[in-house]
């Protein structure tokens, strides 16, 4: 085969062509790369990234920062995580607006709002999800990484076939490799998902942390939603916060800690530390596949029509109408099974009390908003 | 990782051979095609998605 | 901003415009119907949705692209020559048992990769003479070849329309394997048997032979089929052994394969070979990436949600209905398309019945959308291989086996926990 001589043309015109798309598309791609700027509340005693714990995540897409408070007096400890799936979006504002408001009395509140760092760097593909949400605040709009559910295949790729869980032998689809939640307990030098689990895993058992949170987001067709999910060692703290919740009107159900599905985290950290795993679920129409038109809006909003029709036949298992779900309200529901929780375990460990706070109100959240409680977008740190 | 190294280079190859594809094919919408399957193709060679 | 469901007329619109009457590739088409989609949506241009969408499938593409090496390199050594020239020689006698044989020997590259046009394009193309030998016209010849090759790519170990599916619902791949079998062997026999039935009488061996490429095994010995057997092992290890064998991923198998079939029989250009295939694969991966742009733009406009919410609306009678006519005419843009886009709600829709015998039974759906014009790819490579200028010839024999698998298809949700209680495993 020779090269065609009176076809430069058009060998012309789709060799520029490919260099447009990849350039352009590959520069819209790496924006999602940046961290967002946080600010945390001065409450804040220390941070220190999360390969002080495990240092083969040093310099890898894995390595995230964690966030500790501490009281002046001693207690407990609390490890709060968000950004497990980072599509699972209030799982990770949940976690932010805690970083920019908390204050802690008496013990020790580790925060990881960025869990799995890597999936915060794409999106996963035919989902056309946003790569932001923006909240207004008083100094200007804030913008935050809207994620995927798996590490970014740019930092562990190929994936297997089928995907063996090293610790349990269960086999699964081989994209849950890059599943956080199927990595745990991890493992220190393995791939770049059992690293994350792996640190995260031995942070707990170092902290000797007491209660320890992981936070989710799933579409309103699944079946466990709006749940406080425990394993037979957080049983006791989950139901008596669950039934305080419902005594304030919040409706939460109480899960089971599956004992045979492994790799998750609330399984792994009963098995292989001494924490109270839980782990909270609440409903974002962005998840589903029911949703309609999908956009930064119905992350922000969790409004959708096409939702509010299903709920009328009987498709999914939460209520939902046309007021939706707005991610103020997901965020609030996060925010008082945390402060319940803690609450069951410092009736149970008076010892060991956690007193924190500092966070708004849920009725204040849903009616002001989030920005009005997120720290104010500062002059040329806010990235975008 | 060397798994990751070896895919890369089953792209390149591949990416190699529908740039081939683009100067030989005679056939405008053919071209097109190879790029169109060139474009993520190179994306993931370069690591970028 | 216009209704979900208009915006999906207008997509369908613009790709039937390009594809039927402008003649333009069915994977620029659904780029063209996606780029007028996010217009009519109001999205503008989003390159970045464009772009992304094809992410889905750039592992399926370079498994195919592999395969296609694989199989180029086992034609070029000689050895697919060999099997179809010995599966006649034995067979003979016993036509019925031929077919058989050469229905497997069709689906087996479809079994492997996942995907029916790879397989017409080479195992279809070996077995084509062999079927004429026999007496066969050339439209009903490129019917069974249509047919096989559907089955393969629904038949296990590797079924991408099932495994699309299960990824929408988080299902493992794992237990498909005999409701899969049950999916597609019987129908694969029983429709190419009655193909063929009037022809099975007298074969002319002499006339036969001389259409066939030498036996390159009297040279060769063994040794030609060691690539089959070395990839049959590395894929099964695979699965069966997973802590054992090194998880090397389909593609490097494939093309471990495609490198030793160059010692192993005739010699030949492994470059050269690749190049040839990719060409050939060309409008299959081009037609991928289109559909990964179409679905992420039909995510973006909300056309999804209107189709699930619509499916999943229908009452259960017209539930059988609507998913035998809507999967397989949406598979028309592509089988996988369909298996995602309307697959995994159905699938949802179909709760209370074994989700893996449901999952195996709606593959079937999906997979006859490679019959439906204007696509048809399997149709149209096979009436292409057989020299049968007009594809909708081949489509008129493939009309009755189509609907026979739906009615299989059917039958097999309706019976889901029976059948899922007498599967072993």
């Amino acid at each position: 085969m020779s090269i065609d001589r009176h076809r430069p043309l058009s060998i012309g015109i789709s060799l520029l062509i490919t260099a447009v798309l990849v350039v352009l598309s590959a520069r819209s791609f790496q924006v999602q790369h940046r961290d967002e700027v946080l600010y945390p509340s001065d409450g804040l005693t220390r941070a220190f990234p999360l390969s002080e714990v495990n240092p083969h995540l040093a310099g890898t897409a894995g390595d995230t920062e964690v966030y500790v408070y501490e009281g002046s007096a001693p207690g407990g400890s609390v490890l709060v995580l968000g950004g497990t799936h980072p599509s699972e979006i209030a799982g990770y504002m949940a976690p932010v607006l805690m970083i920019e408001t908390l204050h802690v009395e008496a013990g020790r509140v580790f925060i990881i709002p960025r869990a799995n760092a890597s999936a915060a760097t794409h999106n996963e593909p035919q989902e056309a999800h946003p790569q932001h949400i923006v909240i207004e605040t008083a100094g200007g709009s804030r913008s935050f990484r809207f994620g995927a559910r798996f590490t970014n295949p740019v930092h562990q790729w190929p994936d297997p076939e089928v995907y063996v869980q090293p610790i349990s032998g269960t086999t699964l689809a081989g994209v849950e490799i890059r599943n956080l939640n199927r990595a745990f307990p991890g493992i220190a030098d393995g791939n770049l998902t059992e690293r994350v689990a792996w640190a995260i895993t031995e942070l707990i058992r170092r902290e000797s942390i007491d209660v320890s949170f992981d936070i989710h987001e799933s579409s309103p067709e699944y079946p466990v939603i709006n749940a406080i999910v425990a394993s037979e060692v957080s049983q006791e703290i989950a139901s008596f916060a669950t039934i305080s919740l419902q005594l304030d009107g919040w409706e939460f159900s109480l899960e089971p800690s599956p004992p045979n599905f492994h790799g998750l985290s609330h399984r792994e950290w009963t098995d292989h530390t001494d924490t109270q795993p839980i782990l909270l679920e609440t409903a974002n129409p962005a998840m589903g596949r029911l949703r309609g038109p999908t956009n930064a809006e119905l992350a922000v909003l969790g409004q959708d029509d096409q939702y509010v029709k299903a709920a009328a036949i009987g498709a999914i298992n939460v209520p939902f109408d046309e007021e939706g779900i707005s991610i103020e309200r997901r965020i609030a529901r996060d925010l008082v099974a945390i402060g319940a929780i803690v609450e069951a375990f410092n009736m149970l460990n008076p010892e060991r009390a956690i007193l924190m706070g500092g966070w708004p109100e849920p009725a204040a959240l849903m009616e002001d908003g989030l920005g009005r409680y997120l720290a104010p977008a500062r002059d040329g740190t806010s990235p975008r | 990782m060397i798994l990751t190294l070896i895919y890369q280079a089953i792209v390149l190859l591949f990416c190699v051979v529908l740039v081939w594809e683009v100067f030989t094919e005679k056939k405008f919408a053919r071209q097109l095609t190879a790029v169109v399957v060139l474009v993520p193709m190179l994306l993931r060679l370069l690591m970028i998605k | 901003m216009l209704e979900p469901h208009w915006i999906l007329l207008i997509m369908l619109g613009v790709f039937v415009v390009c594809a039927m009457l402008l003649k333009v590739p069915t994977g620029l088409s659904l780029i063209a119907a996606s780029m007028v989609g996010a217009l009519a949506g109001g999205e503008g241009l989003p390159l970045r949705h464009l772009v992304e969408g094809a992410f889905t499938y750039i592992d399926p593409i370079l498994i195919i692209a592999s395969a296609m090496v694989f199989m180029a390199s086992l034609e070029q050594s000689g050895a697919l020559g060999s099997i179809s020239r010995g599966l006649l020689v034995h067979l003979h006698s016993r036509p019925a048992l031929l077919v058989v044989g050469l229905t497997v020997f069709i689906m087996f590259p479809g079994m492997i990769t996942g995907q029916s046009t790879a397989t017409v394009l080479t195992t279809g193309a070996i077995a084509a003479p062999v079927l004429s030998a026999c007496g066969i016209p050339r439209p009903k010849v490129a019917a069974i070849i249509a047919m096989s090759a559907i089955y393969g790519m629904i038949a296990p170990p590797i079924s991408l329309p099932t495994m699309i599916m299960g990824s929408g619902v988080d299902m493992p791949f794992t237990g498909f394997d005999i409701p899969l079998l049950i999916a597609t062997m019987p129908l694969a026999i029983g429709v190419n048997l009655g193909l063929a039935r009037r022809y099975l009488k007298n074969i002319d061996m002499e006339a036969v032979l001389g259409d066939l490429d030498e036996n390159h095994a009297t040279r060769h010995g063994w040794r030609l089929y060691l690539p089959i057997v070395l990839v049959a092992l590395l894929l099964i290890g695979i699965r069966l052994v997973p802590f054992l064998a090194a998880n090397l991923g389909i593609a490097l198998v494939f093309l471990i394969g495609a490198a030793v079939g160059t010692r192993t029989g005739r010699r030949f250009n492994l470059f050269s070979a690749a190049r040839r295939s990719i060409r050939q694969a060309l409008p299959v991966m081009g037609i991928l990436v289109g559909v990964g742009t179409f679905i992420q733009v039909m995510t973006l406009v909300g056309i999804r949600g209107m189709l699930v919410v619509t499916a999943l609306g229908l009452p259960s009678l017209w539930k059988y209905a609507g998913v035998a006519v809507m999967m397989p005419l949406f598979g028309a843009v592509s089988a996988y398309g369909s298996a995602s886009v309307l697959g995994v709600p159905f699938l949802l829709s179909f709760l209370g019945q074994d989700e893996i015998v449901v999952g195996s039974a709606l593959s079937l759906f999906a997979g006859l959308g490679d019959l439906m014009p204007p696509t048809a790819l399997a149709g149209m490579f096979a009436a292409q291989i057989v020299g049968e200028p007009n594809y909708f010839r081949v489509l008129k024999h493939t009309a009755v086996p189509a609907v026979i698998t739906a009615l299989w298809a059917i039958g097999m949700i309706i019976l889901a926990n029976p059948l899922a209680k007498i599967i072993p495993g």
